[in-house]
């Protein structure tokens, strides 16, 4: 405190100090305020799991055979992940360095998927290769035996929810990777060709280390993706840390197993987080603006144009055509008047969630926002965003149980409200609005804010004319991501909804859940996935117009 | 009357660092310019912000038009000091136009008003066939004339330019600084202009500042700061300088390129020798070989001459009618006493 | 002079700020709770219930909300809530959970002349809670894969080889299969149903999620047999009429045990909000017109006379046709804490 330094020192800077001490007390009191959410209902967890003391925990977690639980988890999310590198790879190459015709539209087409809900995926795949699915049926007729003595696919296992796991999160590695191409500079492969390196060679030696930290980032989040999921494990009977929570939730009361699952959850993704972090430091969706000039492109002979061809069309199909063909389908199977029945049912729902989800990406944006611009413009709050990050590594299940529990006894007017599903999806998602702010406003050079506050305009005026316009592409990404996995979230909606406030995949959940993946379901999904594409496509096309004025 | 007056001016980045600005004060008259001269890293950047009130000082007092802009009690905001800054980067808005630009200052003033005023310094920079461009569509040269009519606009008393030209190539630097020259005049605005390009800042300035670690090294006229340099700093970071030790005794000095009278006390002195305080001379006294000769265009010819191991710069005289050669035997004299250093 | 641009930006800043501004007002719960009328916290499945639910709504005019979830999740719910309930009425698959309810203080009495219609065994002492329907015990088959002459007798039986990897069961989510293992805890003892249910994992014991996965598996031929609840047959030959299933009421034999009943029950919660309303729900799903909707729809057990059970042609037995297991909803209760924690970890997915 000044008042307490030593008199001399204290009338020669009394000014600078306050300021200091009033930043820091502002970026101290934004952690605090990010703090609550986050760290409340993990705290609230840990009591109630460590409550009853360590060695009856040990003791139940043995029983439970966690350590067999972990290595499953960890086994789940290499095979994915390396699944999804075996799809995006191949993809971004073939549209960002060969002469493929038509990769821009699959340039277009691959991130697609993402519209997609892995759980939708799950439940489309259940469709087709469940033992008594479609695949089964169709081989068993053609064989001439009774279906249920025709077992040739089964998408209940490991192995299942890992395909589809990773045909609705490869784009991740995809947009990253593709990205890095696209940054690479190619005089660097020139050099290498003119060095005598032939065509792999430069592709080991050059374009591969190029890509490694983005092909990195990219499969951390794959792999953290498939640690946090609930849905697609859940639907395919994959015995997981998340599953087995849930299953606690739902028919127990009890609160040691789930409780203490969820903190070892949470330690070990964040744990995971942290690695990533260290790996990669700075790594994350950058948005390419320029380039001096465009790559060689290789030119593909017709054989392997035909494989490419080929392999485009498989992965394009199996993670975003089949799915929303079979949907289709499955839904058209209501008949359009029992259809117009069930959508003008669920309308509610369906306001419910985009309701949510605007509220959940406004307040996230608006945080983001807040810290952002503290930490680039007044070097404080870095604990803020470690929080973000602690809340995205949160797997929804864990967030949802530790969010009833701690805002019903801190804050019951939230928590009976559907605010509390909204600040759900602001703990779990503010990490993509705050990375997106922070980029834009990282490329803003600070003397256009200078500028303004010396011709005449106090510093919320600048913020107002000169930052907020600036940084706008910056915040309608963050929005429109926050906005697009709010709509899809599941795991902690279902756990935290208060009583007539369904969200539309909470409702899928629920036919799912009773009846398996029958038709209004399907119908429901359709609608999610269009409601989530909608906002990414409009984002897609005008992405590009929105950075041509800001280089 | 001085327009800017400084005292005791001083800052530190963090406690334990060496401090950007040191105990620097500085007076500015009205309608004068100053150039402020050093090396990246002297300080002279961090002293504008100071004065622009982007920065807070530790100490000192910074007075603009005889009010108090900062000091031990007073801060006022940039946005209510009324100074004009023209950044490096130029820093235009890139989603306002040319004209939005210029008029972003232009405030408490009624729409017939603030359209005269655009116009008039629209027309005074020769900006108005791009008066509806964005910045990002127009030449460094025209972005360049944008910043200063934006700073310009609002009347500022004080005119801050950090490296205006910078970003120039060296052409259109010539003709900017011209430019830069007349309108100043015309408008009489105090400026401060800060640079590390001595040729820039002697062309353009009334007085000239020469920072170095964060302290003033010599204040004053160009000219004279040029002929009279206090020290070796001075001396050799404005123009070409051969600093040597002398010793005076009874009106003459001994130095290292022979002795010539000079009325100083007898004692050391240090002298910096400018390449037009020798020439080159057949009869002169001082011997040396020709090792290199440089042809400056306009400015004549400049020779490198070895004198007994050092390496002296001289000039030729203008009817030079004599040509050497690479490696010839030359004789130099001095025709121009050299300056004294305060050392 | 200002561009459009940013006006364009300040607007949507602005709209931003009044959205939030508009959630946080609109959202209080006071505003919400009073649209939300009747609200029943039901584990039972939606579609089963909402026929009931609507014809309540369309004979009292009181509006109901429904959170439908799992038994556990919603007893959770009730007890995070207690000092501010937001529920009123709590639908429960199996006595045991409303039973702990109760125990914990976290239900309200309500007796009335319908209660009392239901046999003092399908209800609390207290008035806390009442059974509407019952449900049995009860092992499905697959025709194709299993001949009748094969089939075991006892829920015991299917530890010994013959079974090896071909039973499925629900997971713990199902309160329902928590209530079976606690009727034979209480009837054979903690270390025999310790000792048996290690004995079905030993034996290859196929978890599933739920009771839907459950019949649906066994009717698709992936597993010959299937312990679920008398209903969920029923519901499977409603899905589809062709399915190869049969049902088979297990221990039935002398010196058997018999096989558990369950009922739905429910329960106000304690300090419900809608109190009144919540007496009349109760005594509407006990009367005939409603309990009848619950029956027919669910293919459940009437507890109450004048209600006739359904699906008697297919080989489902009425209350008093078949062997129960001696055990009461209160005894089951007091196993079930027992059977989740020494259990629990047995029976996940």
């Amino acid at each position: 405190m000044a008042r307490s330094l030593s008199l001399s020192s204290a009338a020669r800077r009394p000014r600078v100090l306050e300021r200091e001490r009033l930043r820091h007390l502002a970026g101290f009191a934004l952690t605090g305020v990010v703090a609550i959410p986050i760290l409340g209902p993990l705290a609230f967890l840990a009591w109630k799991g460590l409550g009853p003391g360590v060695g009856e925990f040990l003791g139940r977690m043995s029983e439970l055979g966690l350590l067999w639980i972990i290595a499953r988890v960890c086994l789940l999310a290499v095979v994915t992940t390396a699944l999804a590198i075996f799809w995006a790879v191949p993809l971004a190459w073939l549209t960002a360095r060969t002469d493929l015709p038509g990769r821009e539209m699959i340039h277009w087409l691959a991130p697609l998927p993402l519209a997609i809900p892995p759980y939708i995926g799950a439940l489309v795949y259940q469709i087709l290769l469940a033992p008594s699915g479609a695949f089964n049926h169709m081989v068993a007729r053609m064989a001439g035996q009774p279906p249920s003595q025709v077992q040739v696919v089964n998408i209940y296992s490991l192995w299942g929810a890992a395909w589809v796991l990773s045909l609705f999160t490869y784009p991740y590695i995809y947009l990253l990777v593709r990205a890095a191409l696209d940054r690479a500079n190619p005089a660097l492969e020139e050099v290498a060709h003119a060095a005598g390196m032939g065509r792999w060679g430069v592709a080991r030696h050059v374009i591969l280390p190029l890509l490694r930290p983005s092909l990195l980032a990219g499969s951390l989040m794959v792999f953290l993706y498939c640690w946090a999921d609930f849905g697609v494990v859940s639907l395919l009977r994959v015995r997981t840390l998340t599953s087995v929570i849930y299953d606690y939730v739902q028919g127990t009361m009890d609160w040691v197993v789930p409780a203490g699952l969820s903190v070892v959850l949470v330690l070990m993704t964040i744990g995971l987080l942290l690695t990533q972090l260290r790996f990669l430091g700075r790594a994350r969706y950058t948005q390419v603006t320029s380039r001096s000039r465009p790559p060689e492109r290789i030119p593909l002979g017709a054989g392997a144009r035909r494989l490419a061809y080929g392999f485009v069309a498989l992965v394009m199909s199996c993670s975003f055509f089949l799915p929303v063909v079979v949907l289709i389908l499955q839904a058209s199977r209501l008949g359009v008047g029992e259809l117009a029945a069930v959508l003008s049912l669920e309308m509610r729902v369906v306001v419910n969630s985009l309701w949510m989800a605007a509220l959940g990406a406004t307040l996230a944006l608006l945080l983001a926002l807040a810290v952002g611009w503290f930490q680039e413009r007044r070097r404080r709050g870095w604990g803020a965003s470690t929080l973000f990050q602690v809340g995205y590594a949160i797997p929804g299940t864990v967030l949802g149980l530790g969010l009833v529990g701690f805002f019903h006894t801190t804050l019951p007017w939230v928590y009976a409200s559907p605010l509390v599903v909204a600040l759900g999806y602001v703990v779990l998602f503010t990490t993509p609005a705050f990375q997106a702010v922070k980029a834009a406003i990282e490329q803003l050079s600070l003397s256009l804010e200078e500028a303004a506050r010396a011709l005449g305009r106090g510093s919320l005026r600048t913020f107002w004319e000169v930052t907020l316009p600036l940084i706008r592409p910056g915040l309608v990404g963050g929005w429109v991501l926050v906005f697009i996995l709010s709509m899809r979230e599941l795991a902690a909606t279902l756990i935290v909804r208060p009583p007539g406030f369904d969200t539309l995949p909470v409702r899928i959940w629920i036919y799912t859940m009773d009846i398996g993946p029958e038709p209004r379901a399907a119908a429901l999904a359709l609608t999610l996935v269009a409601l989530v594409a909608i906002p990414w496509l409009a984002l897609m096309l005008w992405r590009p117009r929105a950075i041509a004025w800001s280089s | 009357m001085s327009l800017l007056r400084i005292e005791g001016l001083t800052k530190r980045y963090a406690p334990n660092d060496p401090a950007a600005v040191d105990d620097l004060t500085i007076t500015v008259e009205k309608g004068e310019i100053v150039a402020l001269l050093g090396p990246s890293g002297c300080g002279k950047t961090t002293t504008i912000r100071l004065i622009a009130g982007f920065e807070v000082p530790d100490a000192g007092e910074i007075e603009v038009g005889g009010e108090l802009m900062a000091g031990a009690k007073t801060f006022v905001p940039p946005e209510r000091r009324g100074v004009g800054v023209v950044f490096q980067d130029y820093a235009l808005f890139p989603h306002l136009t040319v004209e939005q630009n210029i008029a972003f200052g232009l405030r408490g003033l009624d729409a017939k008003s603030k359209e005269e005023r655009l116009r008039t310094i629209i027309e005074s920079v020769e900006l108005g066939p791009f008066a509806k461009r964005y910045p990002h569509e127009l030449s460094g040269g025209q972005q360049q004339r944008v910043a200063l009519a934006r700073a310009l606009a609002p009347q500022p008393a004080l005119l801050l330019l950090d490296e205006p030209l910078g970003a120039l190539d060296a052409q259109l630097k010539k003709e900017m600084i011209v430019e830069l020259k007349v309108l100043q005049r015309q408008l009489g605005v105090t400026t401060l202009y800060i640079t590390h390009d001595q040729a820039q800042a002697m062309t353009v300035a009334d007085e000239l500042a020469v920072m170095k670690d964060g302290r003033l090294e010599q204040v004053g006229p160009p000219e004279l700061v040029y002929r009279r340099p206090r020290s070796r700093f001075v001396a050799s970071f404005l123009g070409q300088a051969l600093v040597l030790e002398g010793h005076v005794r009874s009106g003459q000095v001994e130095t290292a390129l022979g002795t010539f009278p000079m009325f100083r006390p007898d004692g050391k002195v240090t002298l910096a020798f400018r390449p037009e305080d020798l020439q080159i001379d057949p009869f002169g006294t001082i011997r040396g070989r020709l090792i290199h000769r440089m042809f400056l265009g306009d400015g004549g010819e400049l020779y490198l001459v070895d004198v007994n191991g050092l390496r002296v710069r001289c000039t030729c005289p203008a009817n030079g009618i004599w040509p050497h050669q690479v490696g010839e035997d030359v004789g130099l004299t001095i025709v121009q006493t050299p300056a004294t250093l305060e050392e | 002079m200002e561009s459009p641009m940013d006006g364009i930006t300040r607007r949507t800043f602005v709209a931003a700020l009044c959205l939030v501004a508009l959630a946080v007002a609109g959202l209080t719960p006071t505003k919400a709770l009073a649209k939300k009328g009747l609200v029943v916290y039901s584990a039972r499945k939606e579609q089963l219930i909402r026929p009931t639910i609507q014809a309540f709504e369309k004979e009292t005019g009181i509006r109901v909300t429904l959170l439908t979830g799992k038994a556990g999740e919603l007893a959770r719910r009730i007890e995070i809530e207690r000092n501010n309930p937001q529920g009123d009425v709590f639908v429960g698959t199996a006595a045991g959970i409303s039973e702990l309810l109760r125990r914990k203080g976290l239900l309200s009495p309500h007796t009335s002349r319908h209660t009392r219609a239901i046999p003092d065994e399908f209800r609390a002492a207290d008035g806390t809670w009442v059974g509407v329907t019952g449900r049995v015990r009860v092992i499905i088959y697959n025709k194709d894969m299993v001949k009748d002459s094969d089939l075991p007798t006892s829920f015991f039986d299917l530890t010994v080889p013959r079974w090896k990897g071909k039973v499925a069961v629900a997971s713990m989510g199902e309160r329902t299969t928590v209530s079976w293992l606690a009727s034979i805890m209480a009837i054979k003892g903690e270390a025999f149903t310790v000792q048996y249910v290690r004995g079905l994992k030993a034996n290859g014991l196929k978890v599933l999620k739920n009771n839907t996965e459950v019949r649906r598996a066994v009717a698709r031929g992936e597993y010959p047999l299937g312990v679920t609840n008398h209903y969920y047959f029923m519901i499977q030959k409603h899905e589809d009429p062709t399915s190869p299933i049969g049902i088979l009421y297990p221990d039935q034999g002398d010196g058997q045990m018999g096989t558990p009943m369950a009922t739905i029950t429910v329960a106000i919660v304690r300090g419900a909000k809608h109190l009144k309303q919540a007496q009349r729900f109760i005594d509407f799903l006990l009367q005939p017109t409603g309990n009848r909707l619950l029956v027919e729809g669910k293919y459940e057990l009437p507890l109450a006379n004048g209600v006739k059970p359904v699906g008697l042609e297919h080989g489902v037995k009425g209350l008093g046709e078949f062997k129960r297991a001696p055990v009461t909803q209160v005894q089951m209760a007091d196993f079930e804490p027992l059977v989740e924690k020494r259990l629990g970890t047995f029976l996940i997915p």
